[in-house]
């Protein structure tokens, strides 16, 4: 069963969301340290259809320019999702990060939950036997502080009395 | 054609260095799509470490990711790589992108979930190159009937 932790505490997913804009910038904000310990057999379920409309997008992308760009060395087609994983791990790790990290993010999380915690990077992401692992920063949305609108307040406040009297 | 197009881009979107402008120009057109810049650094409010917000007008998400992958590794300046502005398009915060053009005379306010948000977004309008030589340049608050 996939679990996330915020700070090393178990979370509920949907405290979670995920920046959209500028995802992977830093922020000004106070950050916390989030991970993402999801089991094998559960994240292959999870990608597999984005996995595989990808690469037939890669394959059709590849007729276009007459190039491939293997996702692993020596490689001659594209593997199974399964086989990716399980036997090319760190060319996994690039493929994820230039494709689908904030795809995988929106799979598990939702941003119409008004959520308590914005995922805003994934740092490191890694494969073991059992499971795959990400991790990064999130930020408390909480600490987002809205604009402020004290111009409009305080104009309000230099009319009020003269409205007053003139009603008077 | 390709050449006056980079140096134009050199000349005026700052960072842009023809270095990056020349591979990125190459795999569009390899693909047979325009590129349109837009965002912060077209608009002129770019901070030194604004992204370089670019979109393909005839690129699947896919493609562009890739495309965007292998100009970043060249640099000096990074492509927005999470949000692919290409056509149909589209996340829980940002409707389906019809055009990068389009897309680049959005305005609004930042999402809830945004660092920033609540502040407003302008639109930047753009520059588009297209193979076949042409620079198409739409400013702010202005659409391209033809498109």
């Amino acid at each position: 069963m996939m679990m996330i932790y915020i700070n090393q505490r178990i979370n509920n997913t949907e405290n979670v969301g995920y920046r959209e804009f500028g995802f992977g910038k830093e922020v000004t904000l106070d950050t916390c340290s989030y991970l993402i310990e999801i089991p094998k057999y559960e994240f292959i379920n999870l990608m597999n259809t984005t996995y595989s409309d990808c690469i037939d997008e890669l394959k059709k992308d590849d007729e276009i320019t007459g190039e491939f760009d293997p996702p692993f060395p020596g490689a001659t087609e594209y593997p199974s999702l399964e086989v990716f994983i399980e036997d090319h791990k760190e060319a996994f790790v690039e493929f994820f990060k230039i494709y689908f990290e904030t795809d995988f993010l929106s799979l598990l999380f939702s941003n119409k939950n008004d959520p308590v915690y914005v995922i805003n990077s994934v740092d490191n992401i890694e494969i073991t036997d059992a499971s795959v692992i990400v991790s990064g920063k999130a930020y408390k949305k909480d600490d987002i502080r809205l604009p402020k609108i004290t111009p409009f307040i305080s104009q309000k406040a230099d009319f009020v009395p003269e409205m007053v009297a003139s009603r008077g | 054609m390709i050449e006056k197009q980079i140096q134009y881009l050199a000349e005026n979107i700052p960072g842009i260095t023809e270095e990056q402008a020349r591979p990125l120009l190459e795999e569009g057109y390899k693909r047979n799509s325009s590129i349109v810049f837009g965002g912060s650094r077209v608009r002129g409010d770019y901070r030194p470490d604004s992204d370089l917000d670019v979109g393909f007008g005839s690129l699947k998400e896919r493609q562009a990711q890739r495309v965007i992958h292998r100009i970043n590794k060249i640099g000096p300046l990074r492509l927005e790589s999470h949000i692919q502005i290409v056509p149909g398009k589209k996340t829980e915060s940002v409707p389906q992108i019809i055009s990068p053009e389009e897309f680049f005379q959005r305005s609004g306010t930042r999402s809830s979930n945004d660092p920033r948000a609540g502040e407003p977004y302008l639109p930047s309008g753009s520059v588009t190159v297209t193979p076949d030589g042409e620079i198409l340049i739409i400013p702010a608050g202005k659409m391209l009937l033809n498109k």
